[in-house]
């Protein structure tokens, strides 16, 4: 299901002396089965602009249309269940006696017989990594973790089209933001679905997303595919915003191996790609490395000998040098 | 002005009940005008300035005095009541920490209902029953976010080696002052001359 963004505007208490215009003429288009990042500083207008896709806010210029259809106040159940929305910190939305409940709280306007539900409940539940077990249990009971899988599989449960997260790694330990990604990303090659992933943590977008959208001040300021957007530093900075952390080492290591590729988005990449040149410089040097099973250099023995002053026309040495000096 | 705005339609109102239904010498002999009386005007107008001194002296003192100076004040004045083992420092600190805390509470659920709404879509529809459910989705996760910032704050407060109002001193110490006394005198002779003038008039 693709959403059709056309010159939207909005304006916060239109008319009154509180007026406040968040976000100006956003043109764009979002295609079924991608997979989208929003970024933007705080205030830049993300959350906003989110909240147009399933109708919590109607724009006050433009137009927004999910599947060719217009937004309006006509078809928002049905835009509600196709458009799946998970809000910040959605553990802290949980209410109901048990889990079971919790989770078909998102079937609660549809017209569905009991075993439909159950199916659908359980189908969630197993989605996210849960158990049945749980299912009698008090939503808040749980410990955080899984009471925000619980959060996500009431979402879940509408077999949405479309998937909006909205920071979902907030408040969490590394661990558990590699393990939610890993989860978003491989429910949306499963399921083909469309995601929209609002964030302004740049390792996040880098990781998962094949477009970033950049807002600033309620604007597109880039849009584009990830490498490219990431590669652009300065509209970046400009906007507000850094790219993603192993990118400053990786410039900083371009300015003394001029080899070096540093348009890496992840710490993987980097490594792949200091492998590489690693094992360029070694061939260079005529010196050997121990290959690991993928054939790539694994410099596991760092060769002291090369540290030095003896070694000054050495050009490896050099880098060696600063290396250790840094 | 603004503060006005709230008993201009109950002035209205007053003072259409107090023209038209006020039995007493009437304005004229014939026509719409009979109907109305000398001393329902005098009603009428006592009534309307009655209620506008009200609107103004409550939001002069809104428009010009702080919550939290409110709330000191009031914690001043209370401070006899100490003697009964009432506890006015408690009754102080949770009227402030309320104030305080009305903004992010309504944020927190705008967001709440918001969060809600996305997952289904029916939290305006049914009979009376139906809708005093559908306040649960909200009610709940409002509670447990206020119990949560409740026992976060109370964590903070110690941490800063909060214990009560035990050798407890203020950084701002409200006193006394020239405008009090002459706000206070004002008032004294106004009250005055009122009581003298309608005396006069019996």
């Amino acid at each position: 299901m693709s959403i059709s963004i056309e010159k939207l505007s909005h304006t916060f208490s239109q008319g009154t002396p509180f007026e406040k215009a968040v976000l100006h003429d956003i043109t764009l288009e979002l295609d079924a089965g991608s997979r989208i990042g929003i970024a933007g500083r705080s205030g830049s207008g993300k959350t906003t602009l989110i909240q147009h896709l399933n109708g919590l806010l109607r724009p006050t210029g433009g137009a927004i249309s999910v599947n060719g259809l217009e937004v309006s106040s006509r078809n928002l159940k049905e835009l509600r269940r196709r458009v799946g929305m998970v809000s910040q910190q959605p553990e802290q939305q949980l209410f109901e006696e048990t889990v079971f409940k919790e989770v078909a709280f998102g079937l609660s306007g549809c017209a569905i017989t009991a075993t439909e539900t159950d199916m659908r409940v359980r189908g969630a539940l197993k989605a996210v990594g849960l158990g049945e077990e749980i299912l009698g249990s008090s939503p808040f009971a749980l410990s955080c973790g899984q009471k925000r899988r619980v959060a996500i599989a009431s979402v879940l449960v509408t077999e949405p089209e479309i998937l909006v997260m909205d920071e979902p790694t907030a408040g969490l330990d590394p661990r558990g933001r590699r393990e939610i990604l890993d989860f978003i990303s491989g429910l949306q090659r499963e399921r083909g679905l469309t995601l929209i992933m609002v964030s302004h943590n740049m390792d996040d977008l880098a990781r998962l997303c094949d477009r970033v959208v950049v807002l600033s001040n309620g604007a597109v300021a880039m849009d584009g595919k990830t490498r490219e957007v990431f590669g652009d530093i300065g509209a970046l900075e400009r906007a507000g915003l850094k790219a993603p952390q192993i990118r400053y080492l990786m410039m900083e290591l371009k300015r003394r191996i001029p080899e070096l590729d540093d348009t890496v988005l992840t710490v993987e990449e980097a490594r792949v790609e200091l492998g590489r040149v690693w094992g360029m410089k070694r061939e260079e040097t005529g010196s050997h490395d121990e290959r690991d099973d993928h054939g790539e250099v694994f410099p596991r023995r760092f060769d002291y000998s090369q540290i030095g002053s003896e070694n000054k026309d050495n050009p490896d040495s050099d880098l060696y040098d600063r290396c250790i000096s840094c | 002005m603004r503060g006005l705005k709230p008993v201009f339609f109950l002035a209205l109102f007053a003072v259409v009940m107090n023209l038209f239904f006020v039995s007493g010498t009437p304005l004229t002999e014939h026509g719409i005008l009979s109907h109305i009386s000398r001393e329902g005007i005098d009603l009428a107008l006592k009534m309307v300035l009655r209620l506008l001194l009200l609107a103004s002296v409550a939001s002069l003192l809104t428009f010009t005095t702080t919550p939290l100076s409110l709330t000191d004040g009031l914690e001043r004045l209370m401070k006899p009541l100490n003697r009964i083992k009432v506890p006015v420092h408690e009754i102080a600190m949770m009227i402030s920490i309320a104030l305080r805390f009305i903004p992010a509470i309504l944020k927190e659920a705008d967001r709440i209902i918001k969060a809600q709404a996305s997952r289904s879509a029916d939290l305006d529809g049914g009979n009376a029953l139906q809708r005093a459910r559908n306040f649960m989705p909200i009610i709940l996760p409002l509670f447990a976010g206020a119990f949560r910032r409740g026992d976060d704050l109370a964590t903070a407060m110690e941490a800063r080696c909060y214990r009560g109002n035990r050798g407890r001193t203020s950084m701002r110490r409200p006193g006394f002052s020239l405008a009090d006394l002459t706000s206070a005198a004002v008032m004294v002779v106004f009250l005055t001359t009122l009581m003298l003038v309608e005396h006069a008039r019996y």
